[in-house]
């Protein structure tokens, strides 16, 4: 190698600089894992020495500039490389990254290096970012929830067990009077929450601020008949930031104490700045995923969720959808339950049954409320208590709304399932094998339930998940 | 649908949150709760209220935590004498 005074113009091998099996990963390092698939014939120490330079210091070609400065300092490493169970043509690429690269609290800036260009590098086929380790140092510089679940239970005194919501249906065309309507019958028959869509925002047929007037008197009415409290997740998801903190602003004097963002198609910068507007403010922040499955479904190339997941932790958010493992959509169990941990826990330990690359310490950081929605009902509910337990917000919009008696029937029967759950989970009952019997014993004073339980007797939703763990 | 002969009519009532939509406990139930709570090693409290005010945040607290309490005998035979109490837990 040449002296550093020396400059040599011209194209190294990038596993020169940036391949060091013999590198110990600092704790202040954060650290990647990548599924690497590289074009045949390239080595694979070189593949993963492109991948850790093409998303640190490196570029294509030795440039002058390099020696004004300290690239052993500043440079990633990739430092370990391992198979992927049962695949042949992939492998597993490890990278550290100083501390120093990324600007303090910006989950932006982590991004835009780990996952940028180098996704459109050439010797690749494909990469796909499986997981993160944020050294607590980085962590202590981000904001994360705007309350996180301790504060959720308290301000809505909600203990013991999930929480209850649904979406309201259908989801585009109805007027903001018929709309606060729907939830309000959701919240007086016992559902702790309602969300808008994810497409609802402004539209035509639905300005925001009718449908924040008239959502506040059903959630104010509600409350006052029931004497529980309420919320329904107000969609401040809008065209640019200046509009969003409008509509979270007027959210707040309606009463609601809740509202909703989508991160991915919002954007980590609206996400990251909502957060901290909901924490000067009090409010609790609810988080949709649109966007999500056409960056993380791909086996191969893309981002796992659970990156997406710790990244919206940092960046802060109260409530994230996580798939519900039972209903419509595409979810792994055991993959599902990792990143969930990531969401609640203040510590993770490695775990490769369950997709997870690394220990993560996530200090003091308060944790996100998992939700799982889509496709769910009455019949789930033992299962869903078990998979997701008690700090999970359970959304069942077709199985609250779909119910022939209305949406009031519908959410009582839903939450008379869920607290017969809970009780024979409290007895000491194996409730997922015991379904049946504690659903029937529960109908038995509940006509809304039985009448539930026949309805979506039928239902169920069982294709193989097409992104699966890597085990041998 | 259920014709509007057969179609039930959901009553809103003042549930008040948790376990507000099962039928009353029995006496043998709410131990079973107890139990478990202390069985998580969380610490069981009673916190007792008129049902008027029984919205509020903060209801009064009957003594003090039964902190590091194990028995379930002991928990269940300590109660104060009012109509409308709830058995709280703190971590």
């Amino acid at each position: 190698m040449a002296s550093s005074k020396d400059y040599q113009a011209g194209v190294k091998e990038y596993r020169e600089m940036y391949w060091t099996p013999d590198y110990v990963p600092l704790d202040t390092d954060l650290l990647a894992c990548f599924k690497v698939t590289g074009q045949p014939g390239v080595p694979r120490e070189e593949v993963a020495a492109a991948v850790a330079a093409e998303s640190s210091t490196g570029t294509w070609s030795t440039v002058w500039s390099e020696l004004l400065t300290d690239l052993e300092y500043y440079k990633g490493r990739a430092y370990r490389i391992e198979d992927v169970p049962g695949d042949n043509e992939s492998f597993y690429a490890f990278v550290a990254y100083p501390l120093d690269l990324f600007e303090e609290g910006s989950v932006v800036n982590v991004l835009t290096s780990l996952v940028g260009n180098v996704f459109g590098f050439k010797a690749l086929r494909h990469l796909r970012l499986e997981d993160i380790r944020f050294p607590i140092a980085y962590i202590k510089t981000c904001n994360g929830p705007p309350a996180g679940i301790q504060v959720e239970r308290d301000r809505l005194n909600k203990y013991g067990r999930p929480m209850l919501g649904a979406t309201i249906k259908p989801k585009l065309g109805l007027s903001a009077k018929n709309y606060g309507r729907a939830v309000y019958e959701c919240l007086r028959g016992g559902l702790d929450m309602t969300k808008d869509d994810e497409n609802v925002n402004s539209q035509p047929f639905m300005r925001w601020q009718d449908r924040f007037e008239f959502v506040g008197e059903a959630i104010q009415k509600a409350q006052q008949e029931t004497g529980e409290r309420k919320g329904h997740y107000l969609n401040v998801t809008a065209p640019d930031p200046e509009q969003m903190y409008e509509r979270a602003e007027f959210a707040k004097e309606v009463g609601c104490p809740i509202i909703m963002h989508d991160f991915l198609t919002g954007g980590f910068t609206a996400n990251t700045g909502l957060a901290k507007w909901c924490r000067k403010n009090n409010m609790l922040l609810h988080i949709h995923r649109a966007m999500h499955a056409v960056i993380d479904r791909h086996p191969k190339h893309g981002i796992h969720f659970r990156v997406l997941a710790k990244c919206l932790r940092l960046s802060g958010g109260d409530h994230l959808h996580t798939g519900t493992v039972v209903g419509k959509l595409e979810g792994d169990r055991a993959s599902t339950l990792g990143f969930v941990d990531q969401l609640r826990e203040s510590f993770v330990p490695e775990d490769r049954s369950r997709g997870v690359f690394f220990d993560q310490d996530w200090g003091s950081l308060p944790g996100v409320m998992a939700v799982a929605s889509g496709g769910i009902h009455v019949w789930h509910m033992p299962a869903l208590v078990t998979i997701f337990g008690d700090d999970s917000m359970l959304q069942f919009g077709g199985g609250t709304q779909g119910h022939p008696w209305g949406n009031a029937a519908g959410a009582a029967a839903n939450r008379v399932a869920l607290e017969a759950s809970v009780k024979a989970r409290n007895q000491g009952r194996e409730i997922e094998k015991e379904a049946r019997d504690i659903l029937t014993e529960a109908a038995k004073t509940s006509p809304e339930l039985a009448i539930a339980m026949e309805t979506w007797k039928e239902i169920k939703f069982e294709f193989d998940t097409v992104d699966k763990l890597d085990v041998s | 649908m259920a014709s509007t002969n057969q179609m039930g009519d959901f009553q809103t009532a003042n549930t008040l949150e948790t376990f507000g939509f099962l039928p009353k406990l029995t006496q043998e139930e709410i131990y079973e709760q107890i139990a478990y709570l202390i069985s998580q090693g969380w610490t069981p409290a009673i916190e007792h209220e008129h049902p008027a005010s029984a919205t509020n945040h903060y209801w009064t607290m009957w003594k003090l935590p039964m902190f590091g309490q194990q028995n379930l005998e002991e928990v269940v035979n300590w109660k104060p004498v009012v109509v409308h109490i709830r058995i709280i837990t703190s971590v």
